[in-house]
């Protein structure tokens, strides 16, 4: 077992069911020490249920988990002081101001009192609220609810931070926010963070991801590698009639077209997609609104594995 | 383990103080329940279970401390079913500290809100003509305590798998009220029909009841007029009952 220690956290055969109802089935992952690991699913793919089973909420009925090299299975307490765990919902008693939220969360890691009050201070400052501290959390804005729970996380010094669905309910401009506050604590704590999300563009910074549907894992691996997998780039031609176009241009050969709503896709069998696509923005002018070159995305390859649209997925948007 | 109990309890008790209309509210209902009641009923009632003075305040008065006990009971596992849905809950299962820990957190902090109400409420016993010495007032803290510890645990063990405040409440007036109405509180068993005395009896409160009231008729410097041993028994017995179900069942984890 000397080798996992080089995984933040590694799990092999995974597998979990309520009751009768089967919610994951034979999910392994392995999240690299420093690294950023994405479990993307959209909604019911089983990404939560995963997630309260790493962050030991859910008991591991099947497979194996190791989180900095000791067992989650034998050792549940070691780990759960070496992870810190940001929830959907903030974990975050809104009666309580915020420093005696994060001297709650201390004592409940069993800190030091004395080393905690400068702790909390550290913390604090690290998320630029050190001057709320004493202002009760109900009072606070959704973005600053945040900080403080990041600053509440961050008080136990974990060395792997678990995150689910972190930016739900946030307006974009506090999403990106919390996500530089997040790469940047990144950097200075050489921190592992694995995060959740059902959002495409969100996974793109990841290193790695963990493609989840119905319970399975659909895909894995390095961005860039899946994307590369994924084939060519291609032409998306917007057009208000699709199929009548498709037709028109499957006639011009070694190309690969396919119509979808309110575009067609045309992928080069040969050649590169940028003089392809001058040619058929000339060739096709009066029909196409506009022409973009594109990289496949995470979603082109949620449609090869699943055959769906990731839009089309139940329960999303 | 003991640090993140402590910190728990201490966590109910500034909730409870930071929310004026929870504290105005565990106070003043059964005051005015106490009040309205007995005053109400008067001398209406009087059977051969009545000690002391003969009119329903004095009889009343030991049920309302039990009420009190029991309302706080109630408020502070209700919060379970919040801290759970609010995503609070999430927090304290993923630390080091352990299930356990809240369980005896939450317990600590009701019992100890219940017997500061439970105190603050005596002090009106002269009023329904009670005296309570310091010797009497020992065995009504520890019963008292007892009895909230008890109840907390109860209500805890009801509020654990729930997902929902309504449905709590549904359950809580399907449980607790006959529970205290049966326990002598309102009415004595003497007068009872014989289906009512016969549930009673197995009604571990009466026992609870029982207790408060014998103390609470201690005249100052006299003896005790009933053996606690019993009630003391079958309070500690099945407290330690209810205590232990919830440890087992907060540590089953999904």
């Amino acid at each position: 077992m000397a080798e996992s220690s080089l995984w933040a956290v590694e799990a092999e055969g995974v597998g979990y069911s309520y009751g009768r109802k089967r919610v994951l089935e034979n999910i392994s992952l392995r999240v690299e020490e420093g690294g950023m690991f994405c479990i993307l699913g959209p909604n019911g793919s089983g990404k939560t249920t995963l997630f309260k089973i790493l962050s030991t909420i859910f008991a591991l009925q099947e497979g194996e988990v190791s989180v900095a090299g000791r067992s989650l299975r034998q050792f549940p307490t070691p780990v759960r002081k070496k992870i810190g765990v940001l929830f959907q919902n903030p974990a975050v008693d809104m009666k309580l101001t915020v420093r005696e939220n994060l001297r709650f969360h201390g004592n409940l890691y069993g800190l030091d009192t004395h080393d905690l009050e400068k702790r909390i201070n550290k913390s604090l400052e690290a998320l630029g609220v050190e001057d709320r501290g004493g202002e009760l959390v109900e009072n606070l804005s959704g973005g600053l609810r945040r900080r403080v729970e990041i600053a509440k996380v961050l008080l136990t010094r974990p060395s792997i931070l678990l995150l689910d669905e972190p930016t739900t309910g946030l307006d974009p401009a506090i999403r990106s926010e919390l996500w530089s506050i997040i790469s940047g604590i990144r950097n200075t704590r050489k921190l592992s963070v694995l995060f959740t999300t059902h959002l495409l563009e969100e996974a793109e910074p990841a290193d790695e991801i963990l493609l989840l549907d119905q319970g399975r894992s659909v895909a894995s691996g390095k961005v860039a590698d899946l994307r590369s997998s994924l084939g060519k780039e291609y032409v998306r031609l917007g057009t208000y009639q699709p199929k009548k176009l498709a037709a028109r241009i499957r006639k011009e050969g070694e190309i690969e077209v396919t119509a979808e709503p309110a575009s067609v896709k045309v992928v080069p069998v040969r050649g590169l997609a940028a003089p392809l696509a001058i040619k058929l923005w000339r060739q096709y002018n009066k029909e196409v609104t506009s022409v973009t070159l594109c990289r496949p995305t995470l979603e082109d390859l949620f449609l090869q594995k699943t055959g769906r649209h990731w839009s089309s997925t139940p329960g999303e948007f | 383990m003991m640090q993140a109990s402590f910190s728990l309890a201490l966590r109910e008790i500034v909730r409870f103080l930071r929310q004026k209309n929870r504290v105005i509210g565990a106070l003043a209902t059964p005051v005015l329940f106490w009040f309205l009641l007995g005053s109400g009923v008067g001398r209406s009632l009087v059977t051969p279970g009545f000690r002391g003075r003969l009119d329903y305040l004095t009889y009343f008065f030991p049920g309302i401390i039990l009420l009190i006990v029991l309302f706080t009971a109630i408020f502070s596992t209700v919060s379970i079913i919040e801290d759970r849905r609010e995503g609070f809950l999430q927090g304290v299962l993923v630390a080091p500290a352990g299930r356990s820990a809240i369980l005896f957190g939450k317990i600590m902090g009701g019992t100890l809100l219940a017997v500061f109400q439970a105190l603050v409420v005596m002090l009106l016993a002269p009023y329904s003509d009670h005296h309570p010495d310091a010797r009497v007032l020992f065995h009504l803290i520890a019963m008292t305590s007892l009895l909230a510890v008890g109840l907390t645990a109860l209500g805890f063990l009801i509020a654990w798998p729930m997902d929902s405040t309504q449905g709590f409440h549904a359950l809580i007036n399907l449980f607790f009220v006959p529970l205290w109405f049966l326990s002598g509180a309102l009415f004595p068993a003497g007068g009872a029909a014989e289906w009512v005395r016969t549930l009673m009896r197995f009604n571990p409160l009466s026992y609870g009841h029982e207790a408060l009231q014998g103390l609470l008729a201690t005249k100052q410097g006299q003896p005790l007029p009933i053996d606690l041993s019993q009630d003391y028994s079958i309070i500690c017995a099945t407290t330690l009952l209810l205590v232990m179900a919830c440890a087992f069942q907060v540590s089953r984890r999904s």
